[in-house]
């Protein structure tokens, strides 16, 4: 068994971005997740997140970037919300939504995405 | 065992009483963890259920906003100290969850007026204008 990690990239450039990435095929299991931004602030204060892995919804619509993003205060190693899945389809599905927050009113923002994933093979 | 997530989003108001509920979807049988974000710091709160569960967040102190948000959970049904402990509550489908939330502060009046001491000295800082103090609260509740 190794463990592998894959970074997607994707700007957010509107409200709502619908992503799909393709799985390494030799990705046998997803045991991890994390985004990351070099716009932290925007990312966690108005970014929201679905998920899904081989078609299987990990998490729901709305859910908090806040929850999945790791700063430096967290060791290097730690810096991943721990998952289990099993790929039976090699397919990530992302949507991820934008809202203004009271620090960040502005409708219009562009910032960049990167969603990284730690995943075991055979 | 795998979770899943309900996520629940209140819009804060000054100085009113929001309320709020939801109900637990048909394959629920346990709540793991609840946990509450703002959108206004980057922090997150777990919200402990052994206390049944209130939070109370700390939202940018020199402006004076605060907030507190209350989780009611169907109480009725821990029946043991165990199980609270393990961060595993028993629900059924159906059970409704309680939210209500409180800006704790006249977050209005404090920005609105210039004060010349008492929540300055207090907070140690010159008073501000709040930028806009209409923030979003989101419950994030784990369950399986």
């Amino acid at each position: 068994m190794k463990i592998s990690y894959k970074q997607y990239s994707f700007s957010v450039t509107g409200a709502l971005i619908d992503e799909a990435f393709d799985l390494p095929s030799e990705a046998k299991k997803v045991t991890g997740i994390r985004l990351d931004s070099p716009e932290e602030t925007l990312l966690s204060n108005r970014g929201s997140v679905r998920i899904e892995i081989s078609n299987r919804e990990i998490f729901p619509e709305g859910f908090p970037a806040k929850f999945i993003i790791f700063g430096s205060e967290v060791g290097a190693s730690e810096r991943m919300y721990v998952l289990d899945e099993v790929v039976s389809a090699n397919k990530i599905k992302l949507r991820y939504q934008d809202k203004p927050s009271p620090s960040n009113p502005t409708t219009s923002v562009n910032y960049p995405v990167t969603l990284i994933v730690r995943y075991e093979t055979a | 065992m795998k979770p899943k997530y309900i996520v629940h989003e209140v819009k804060m108001d000054l100085n009113k009483v929001i309320k709020s509920s939801f109900r637990m979807p048909t394959d629920a049988t346990k709540i793991i963890g609840i946990a509450a974000v703002c959108n206004e710091t980057n922090e997150y709160y777990k919200v402990d259920l052994r206390t049944i569960a209130e939070v109370s967040v700390n939202l940018n102190t020199d402006v004076s906003s605060f907030f507190r948000i209350n989780v009611k959970l169907p109480q009725a049904r821990i029946k043991r100290k165990q199980e609270l402990d393990a961060l595993l509550l028993p629900v059924k489908a159906g059970d409704i969850i309680e939210v209500i939330s409180i800006d704790k502060l006249n977050t209005k009046y404090y920005c609105q007026d210039s004060f010349s001491s008492g929540f300055s000295t207090a907070f140690g800082s010159t008073p501000k204008f709040c930028p806009n103090p209409n923030y979003t609260i989101t419950l994030v509740l784990m369950y399986a």
